[in-house]
């Protein structure tokens, strides 16, 4: 199955950079998003795409905000969810996973961890 | 007693009051011209106060400015790295399809050679000018070697991008002061209102807008894998009990 991926991040330099390992991953089909709502607006229109990888700290809506949002959504509820974000503190990674994110991984990331988690998602 | 009489002594009390008053507030004249001098000399330093303060106040758009100066500076330098890494990997990946062709093409070589060497076998002057053919093509090209070697060009590039994820993290530390030392020149500006030493409208500068909050004060580039660790963990403990993830933080 052919994977495309939505990046959610406000950092251009990280969108860059999840873009980049994910082509030395063998993954090319993606689309990028700077908020939860402009994430959400491009999962509205655009049904071909099964992985959202996002931050959490962004204007406008948060990626937290944008997790339960696809949830709560009858069409989305079921898309793979991976959190990529500095927030490493207990509580935010037991909020981020009652929001049901389908993994976490923190900032600064290495490629082997980011291919790992993923693997690891769509294994599930 | 008569009335009158009853009247004059209650005249000569209110008169011995009013000594009494007289005489505490002789006794309170020094105490109150001290607290007068007290006051005079320190309406200068309140003003002078309220001048740090404004001075302190006024200059906080501008340190405001420059941080945000940085970060887009520091987005742009990082988005040019990015840029420069992204056209050697393109480079890279030219070399190696073209030394992948030449591992090829040095195969295809030596096959015909071998060929040739069995067609030749009688022919000793031949065979001398086909070794010395040979030992021309082989001329110490380890072509293997150099497709790893751009193996660990194309890993060492890897890394230069990841670690760039630290401009993320800074401009998420930055925007954190930055909305700390707007929030300071609001409370200044409160504090010069409410002592009534500045009118809040005739502010020279105006308050910045308390930028929203969307970074982590907390970041750090810390490239140590214990904060992944943690995630894992909890993760992994997803069904446990609160107790147990408290555990895994102790």
């Amino acid at each position: 199955m052919n994977r495309k991926f939505l990046i959610v991040d406000d950092s251009n330099t990280m969108r860059r950079i999840v873009v980049n390992t994910l082509k030395s991953l063998g993954y090319t089909e993606y689309v990028e998003a700077e908020d939860g709502k402009v994430a959400l607006e491009k999962l509205q229109a655009d049904n071909s795409i099964n992985f959202v990888i996002t931050d959490w700290n962004m204007p406008v809506m948060t990626g937290l905000e944008l997790t339960r949002a696809i949830r709560a959504n009858e069409n989305t509820k079921d898309l793979p969810i991976l959190m990529v974000t500095t927030r490493g503190v207990k509580d935010d990674i037991v909020q981020a996973l009652q929001a049901r994110v389908s993994n976490y991984v923190v900032k600064p990331f290495t490629p082997q961890i980011l291919k790992e988690k993923i693997d690891l998602v769509l294994s599930n | 007693m008569s009335d009158t009489v009853k009247n004059l002594n209650e005249m000569m009390g209110k008169l011995k009051d009013v000594e009494e008053v007289f005489k505490f507030g002789k006794k309170m004249l020094p105490v109150v011209e001290n607290f007068i001098s007290f006051i005079s000399d320190f309406i200068p330093i309140i003003e002078e106060v309220n001048g740090s303060i404004e001075e302190t106040r006024s200059k906080i758009p501008e340190a405001s400015k420059q941080i945000n100066n940085v970060t887009n500076a520091t987005e742009l330098a990082i988005t040019e790295v990015l840029d420069v890494v992204d056209q050697i990997h393109e480079q890279v990946n030219n070399i190696d399809e073209c030394l992948t062709d030449m591992v090829s093409a040095r195969h295809s070589t030596e096959e015909l050679i071998n060929n040739l060497n069995n067609e030749i076998q009688d022919n000793t002057k031949a065979k001398e000018l086909l070794d010395k053919i040979s030992s021309k093509i082989d001329v110490g090209l380890d072509l293997e070697m150099m497709k790893n070697k751009l193996k660990d060009i194309i890993s060492k590039t890897d890394q230069i991008t990841m670690s760039l994820q630290v401009q993320d993290i800074t401009a998420q530390q930055l925007a954190a002061v930055n909305h700390l030392i707007i929030s300071v020149q609001h409370k200044l500006s409160n504090l010069l209102a409410v002592f009534n030493l500045s009118d809040k409208d005739t502010f020279a500068t105006e308050n910045l807008e308390l930028p929203g909050t969307h970074f982590d004060p907390n970041a750090s580039y810390n490239k140590s894998s214990s904060g992944q660790d943690i995630v894992d963990s909890i993760i992994s403990n997803e069904k446990a009990s609160q107790d147990d993830i408290d555990k895994l933080f102790s």
